[in-house]
Formats: C-alpha cells, structure tokens, sequence
C-alpha cells in the first residue's frame, strides 16, 4: 500500500544508480584518502605547496569525497526542491563517466609527479564539473521562493567555475613553466574550492537538510541572506588580498566570513533548539562537530594571517577546515540522506524500507567514532609534529571510512537485488 | 469528536432540544417510491441556518447517512418510535479550535467539512512538512486531513509511515497537489 503512494514520490528521484554511483565512489575515497594519509603521514605536517602525496590526499577529500557527495546531493535532492527535473537522466550519467575516471587519473598524477597524467585527468574532472555546473544552474533558474538557497547554489557554482579554471591553469603552469605566480594561484584556488564552493553549498543545502533531518522549522530567510552576502563578499575580498600581497585585506575577508558564519551557525542553532525529534543520533554528532570546527578554521586562518602560525600552521589550517568543518559535515549528512535515499528507493509493495533493516547501523557508530579519533590525533600530530600520532590518527580514520563505505556497499547491493526482483516480478 | 452525555444516554443537545424549532424531513416516501434521498438531504444540509436542527424521518436507522454527515461536523442522535420509523437528529457541533503551530509562517488553515485543510503552498521546505507531522503529533486533527503543497511531499513519506499515516494525492494541478494524510487502519 505506501509502495503505491510513494510511487509519485519515486518518479520525481533519479533511478537510484545515478546518486548511489556518486555516493559509493565518495564513500570509496575516503576510505582511500586515509589509507594514502596512514602512508604517507611523514610528508604531510610540513607541507605547504607542490605536487606530490600530499596534494593528491588534498584532492581526495575534496574532489573525490566532497565534491563527489555534493553531486550525488544535488542531483537527487534539487530538482524535488525546485519541482524541475534535470535536463535527462543521460546527462547525470554522463558526468559520472566524465568525472570519475578523470578525477582518478587526476589524482594518480598529483600522487606520481606525472604531469601528463595531471592535464589529462584535469581535463576531464573539470569538463565533468563543468557539466555539473551547467545542469545545476539550468535547474535553479528562474525557480520561484527560496531566495537564501537559491543564493547559495548561484554563489557556489560561480565560485566552483572559476576554481576549475584557475585549477587548470594550476596544471598547465606545472607542466609548461608559465611563469605564473604559484602561491597566488594555488591559495586563489584553495580559498575558491574549500570556502567559495563547498562550504557555500554545504551550507546552503544545510538550510534545508538540517531542519529536515531535525523537524524543525526552516530559519529566517533574513538570517540565510546575510550570511550568504558576507560570505561571498569576504571570498571576493580574500582572493583581493591574496592576489595583491595585502594581509590586511585577507584580514578583513577572515572577519566578515566569521560573521557570515555566526549568522549560519546561529540559524543552525535555533534549527537545533526548536527541532521536534529529540534524538537525532550519531549523525548530528558528526555535524555538531563540523558547527564548531569551522569557526576554529577561520580563527586558526586570522592567527596565521596576523603571523603567529607555528611551522605547521598551513597544514592545521586545512585540516581544520577540509576533515574538520566539510568532511566531518558531509559524514553527518551521508549517515542521514544514504538510509533515507535507500529506503525511498527499496520500498515496495511490502511496505516501506526501514534504515536498521538495511544495514548494521552500528557501522555509521564505527564510522563516527574512527572519523572523530582520526581528525583528533591527526590535528595533535600536525600540532607535535609526531608522524606517528599522524599515522595513528590516520589509521583510525581508516578503520572508521570502512564502516562508511560497508554500509554503502550494503545498501547499494540491497537496492540492486530489489531492482532485480522487481524487473523479474510475478507480473 | 464525543458528545457530552445526559443520564439517559442523550447527548446535552438533545436533551435541551425544543423540537418544535426543528426542520423536519420525511424520506419515508421517496424511500418508497424507490427515490434515493441523499441529494436531497444534503441540500437540506447546505440550506440550513446556524444552530437549527435537521430531524429527519426515515423506516430504519441511515447509518451511513449519520457518517457522512458526521464527516462535515454533524453529531446526530437516533430515536425509534416503532419498527419501522426512526427519527435521527443532526447537529451541527460548533468547529474545533484550530491547532497551534507557533513557529512556523502564517498559512491558511481552516475547518471544512469536519476535516481540518492546511494551504502549505508557498512555505519554505521543510517547514509544510513541520506542519503537517506537528498536527499529527499534536492530536488536534483527528485520523484525517487534507493539505496543499508546493511539491510531491517525498521527505514526508518515510516520516509518515514510522508514524503508522500515509499520504495519497487526491488532487494535483499546475498549483500544487493536495494531499489527504490519515491513520493507517488496524486492519
């Protein structure tokens, strides 16, 4: 019976294999991104610019696990809040073809030193987000109501845009000596990928997620659009800053994002505080943790503006923000959206698929336990400069991204066995 | 929505009813003359002023009829003068009080029909689905009401169902759909 009213439901979600394709690959990468980190600890605490493990482990957090669940995210969760759907199914399937094999030939030459390997592998992860661009803003314009969100996506898929392109020219610098200021590029990209793209969307999708997840109601517009303003306006004076060698600009855009931030924290608080479901689990841990890492990020970014960094402040800063605020957010978000997605997908005639049903949940317990230990002994190994606290942190995290990933793998093998069974049902 | 009972089991009412202010209707005869009544008994139902009482004669007790009307807010009371004629009362019981839901936007949301009915288009996601599992939480609503929506409601139906409701769209336009969401049965 429910089968046959979430029947509507079903038809407005893309076939479950385009987001969980997505998701399994982001699930993967995080596995694999503290497995290189374990390996390769002793390189990581004094790193500050170059190719090399390290700026390949950089980009499996970000373009392998972030980039790659804000994908899944967008194109499942958008076009049922703008009621438009994207512009074919083809074209979703398209991007994972694009983009994966492109980020992994990407990352394996960041990882080898193979500059080739780099153009050819960014090449294709940037026509893939370049794709993902353009079905992102072909969903959201022209939508009605939601002005705040909306803000957000414009802003982050601006930013994403021009982060490719600095990226690319990033590669093509390495491989062709362009003469290119380096440093300047490479900060330019960091401040538009981690704060201008993938902060702007988690937190715009954080506007409906959380009080979704939470049951509450929505914060104030008002609050959304302040927020959004001063963090676009503190990005655009940073990159001001970078560029032209002037502190005191970089000073300013830290201030105005610590204020951008305080309005979001303070919607996600009231969200928090007027929430109907008392026990929201271990996801909101997660994504607690994450609310307070990334004001930490940006105090840790106005000390080292200001300074006062010790030798290894560069690679606390982007442990802070990268594994601290994005990657232990988007942990949160997965734990919820994955059994959230697969029971919206499983359910059947039988009734609707309930999350414990699919997989141990105990595995997401696992999965936050190893993620929290590792972002712990990790930044104490950054801190001491101690590869082996690095390694023991990485380790952790390691056992901790297996959990994830068995419970995707799980989920995902249960919603094919289902498919299967329904494509070869009594009728 | 129970009435208060007097000690012969009449509701307050009825008891303090003056018959003689009724508006009176005999089916008897349409019944005999093999003429359903129900339309004619509705318009009655829609013609009839505030606070009146409809008595109506019929040869056994309507009980579907009392359902029906009990869904559009009329309690009725049945008494048996012989075998074969039944007079049922009916009256309309005055609205329920509308459910709080502070914190949210304004929206309209009004009684019609017995039922309660939430106009949750235009309100930002995921506050028509705060809405609606807070009526149900909050009791005030009964086992059944109705709601438009922007949207095909998807985040809601996994909420309703770990609540034992579901939802079905008994209407959708180029404006929204609208969603009736009741108890699931026992059965």
């Amino acid at each position: 019976m429910i089968g046959r009213f979430l029947s509507g439901a079903k038809n407005r979600l893309l076939p479950p294999s385009v987001p969980f394709r997505f998701f399994t690959a982001a699930a993967l990468f995080y596995v694999l991104f503290w497995a290189v980190l374990f390996w390769k600890a002793g390189e990581v605490a004094g790193y500050r610019l170059g190719s090399g493990p390290v700026l390949a482990l950089i980009h499996l957090a970000t373009l392998g696990v972030l980039t790659m669940t804000v994908i899944g995210a967008s194109l499942q969760l958008l076009s049922v809040a703008t009621r438009k759907a994207f512009r074919g199914v083809w074209i979703c399937r398209l991007l994972s073809w694009v983009y994966i094999p492109g980020f992994i030939v990407l990352a394996y030459g960041m990882f080898a030193n193979w500059y080739p390997a780099m153009l050819i592998g960014a090449g294709f992860a940037g026509l893939g987000l370049l794709i993902f661009f353009f079905l992102i803003i072909d969903n959201i314009r022209g939508v009605r109501g939601m002005a705040a969100i909306m803000a957000h996506c414009w802003a982050s898929m601006l930013f994403l845009f021009a982060a490719v392109a600095i990226g690319i020219l990033l590669v093509v610098n390495l491989d062709y000596g362009l003469d290119l200021d380096q440093i300047s590029l490479a900060s330019s990209h960091f401040i538009l990928a981690i704060f201008g793209f993938m902060s702007l969307i988690a937190m715009g999708f954080s506007y409906i997620l959380v009080p979704m997840f939470a049951i509450a109601p929505a914060p104030s517009e008002k609050n959304g659009r302040l927020s959004i303003a001063c963090n676009v306006v503190a990005i655009i004076i940073a990159l001001a800053g970078i560029n032209s060698h002037q502190d005191w600009l970089l000073m300013v855009a830290d201030i105005l994002g610590m204020v951008g931030v305080g309005f979001y924290l303070y919607g996600m608080i009231t969200v928090y505080k007027t929430r109907m479901r008392k026990r929201l689990g271990t996801p909101f841990v997660l994504i607690r943790v994450s609310w307070v890492m990334l004001p930490l990020a940006l105090i840790w970014g106005a000390v080292g503006i200001g300074g006062y960094w010790p030798q290894n402040g560069y690679a606390l800063f982007a442990l802070l923000a990268i594994i601290g605020w994005l990657l232990t957010f988007l942990n949160g978000v997965l734990q919820r959206i994955i059994p959230f997605l697969g029971s919206m997908h499983g359910s059947n005639r039988g009734g609707p698929l309930l999350a414990s049903s699919m997989a141990d949940m105990r595995l997401f317990d696992l999965n936050a336990v190893g993620h929290l230990a590792g972002l712990v002994f990790v930044a104490l190994g950054i801190i001491i400069d101690n590869d082996t606290v690095i390694r023991l942190g990485a380790g952790l995290g390691f056992i901790g991204g297996l959990g994830l990933f068995s419970y995707v793998v799980i989920v995902v093998g249960l919603l094919s066995r289902k498919q299967r069974e329904s494509a070869s049902g009594p009728l | 929505m129970p009435s208060a009972t007097d000690s012969t089991g009449s509701p307050d009412w009825f008891s303090c009813l003056d018959r003689r202010h009724c508006e009176r209707m005999d089916v008897r005869p349409l019944l005999a003359a093999g003429t359903d009544p129900l339309t004619q008994i509705l318009a009655r139902v829609d013609a009839l002023s505030p606070g009146v009482v409809l008595q109506i004669d019929a040869p056994f007790d309507p009980v579907p009829l009392r359902r029906l009307l009990a869904g559009r807010g009329y309690a009725s009371h049945p008494v048996r003068l012989s075998g074969d004629h039944w007079q049922v009362f009916f009256h309309q019981q005055a609205a329920p009080e509308l459910p709080s839901l502070a914190g949210l936007p304004e929206f309209p949301l009004m009684w019609q029909d017995g039922a309660l009915d939430m106009d949750l288009r235009g309100l930002m996601p995921p506050n028509p689905m705060v809405a609606v599992l807070r009526i149900i939480e909050g009791g005030g609503a009964g086992d059944s009401f109705t709601v438009w929506l922007d949207r095909d409601p998807v985040h809601l139906y996994p909420e309703l169902a770990e609540r034992h409701w579901r939802a079905e769209v008994v209407e959708q336009d180029s404006d929204g759909v609208r969603v009736r969401i009741s108890k699931e049965s026992e059965t």
